[in-house]
């Protein structure tokens, strides 16, 4: 595979589903985050945030740790490896696809690219 | 020109696969795809619907970077840099003789301490934190060290080289070019001034002037740290200000 990657790998849904991207983007600066972070600055339920940690940890997307203070618990999120990798890759395919559009508007005369 | 039309062509763009890099990168690339997406024309034509989705992914993309801001990695780490430097300088320049190379030695696992200490208490706060860049494990490493020996290599090195060891390994591990930057600097002042081993290969003589200029430079070099600190933080205010807006 090449470094700039094409429009025909496939954009693997696991990552490029709207609010796991935003969970990935977050994630994305090698910082671990805590549950409610992720909940208040996504404006998600515990529920909906919870069902999607799920599908990226089950991916092994994320890892998730918890810590204990006294009776109150705390999960800590962060990126894996892989999903290091395969954050890269869907900005590599992104990057692509803009580029095609790029030229596309440039081969159409499109004034405004 | 719109400052989105300003933006250069992604493919002449460098790949960057550390994670700060990655994550820029990833909402760089996220942005120009909905740029492409809405000409100058056509954007005048955008439903509300998705005008709102264009925003989420600016906010999202100001998110991810005030993630990075609140963690305040620069001011921090400089903050105690500078703090412990200038510990140095000034028990160097009123301290008793005979326990000045006592106290100095704990200024390392000190200054290593109060900061682990600092970055914790910010991160449960927040529910932010670095991953894996070892904060506690410098101070537990320093405070064995004093116990193991480090009263003889802080003074066959300097204390301020070891100090500046520990700051330029977590300047690295936090991808802070200014905390790591410093450092280096740190370190060749702290062998040129303080360390005995290099003082006798340059041919210095050990002298109550020569240790007083050791105390000079060593306290000057910890007010610029410090002052340089006091800039990150009103930079790291001001980015975020403007983030909130």
């Amino acid at each position: 595979m090449s470094d700039k990657g094409t429009v025909g790998e496939s954009l693997d849904e696991v990552v490029h589903q709207r609010t796991r991207l935003s969970i990935l983007m977050l994630l994305g600066g090698g910082v671990e985050v805590d549950f409610s972070f992720l909940r208040t600055s996504l404006d998600l339920t515990d529920g909906n945030l919870g069902r999607h940690l799920d599908v990226l940890a089950e991916a092994g997307i994320i890892a998730v740790r918890k810590t204990y203070n006294g009776r109150r618990s705390r999960s800590w999120i962060r990126l894996t490896d892989y999903g290091t990798l395969k954050l890269g890759q869907e900005a590599r395919i992104l990057r692509s696809i803009a580029d095609q559009i790029d030229q596309v508007r440039a081969l159409n005369g499109d004034e405004t690219s | 020109m719109t400052e989105l039309e300003a933006r250069p062509p992604m493919s002449s763009m460098p790949v960057d696969l550390t994670p700060g890099a990655l994550q820029i990168s990833y909402v760089s690339a996220k942005c120009q795809v909905v740029d492409r997406g809405h000409s100058a024309a056509q954007s005048k034509e955008m439903t509300k619907a998705e005008d709102s989705k264009s925003a989420g992914t600016d906010q999202l993309a100001a998110l991810a970077m005030s993630v990075q801001l609140r963690r305040r990695v620069n001011s921090t780490n400089l903050f105690a840099y500078g703090s412990g430097s200038l510990l140095i300088g000034l028990v160097w320049m009123f301290g008793e003789s005979a326990s000045q190379n006592g106290f100095i030695a704990l200024v390392v696992p000190l200054t290593f301490g109060g900061l682990w200490a600092a970055t914790a208490m910010r991160s449960s706060r927040l529910g932010v934190r670095g991953y894996r860049i070892g904060y506690g494990v410098l101070f537990l490493l320093s405070l064995a060290a004093t116990v193991a020996g480090l009263l003889v290599a802080s003074s066959n090195f300097g204390a301020l080289t070891l100090l500046s060891v520990g700051f330029f390994w977590l300047g690295w591990r936090e991808r802070s070019q200014l905390v790591w930057g410093m450092s280096a600097v740190g370190f060749m002042l702290g062998l040129v001034t303080s360390a005995a081993a290099v003082r006798q290969i340059v041919g210095i003589v050990e002298t109550t002037r020569s240790m007083q200029v050791s105390a000079y430079i060593t306290t000057a070099f910890a007010v610029v740290v410090i002052a340089t600190a006091v800039w990150s933080m009103l930079d790291e205010n001001q980015r975020l200000t403007s983030i909130v807006r």
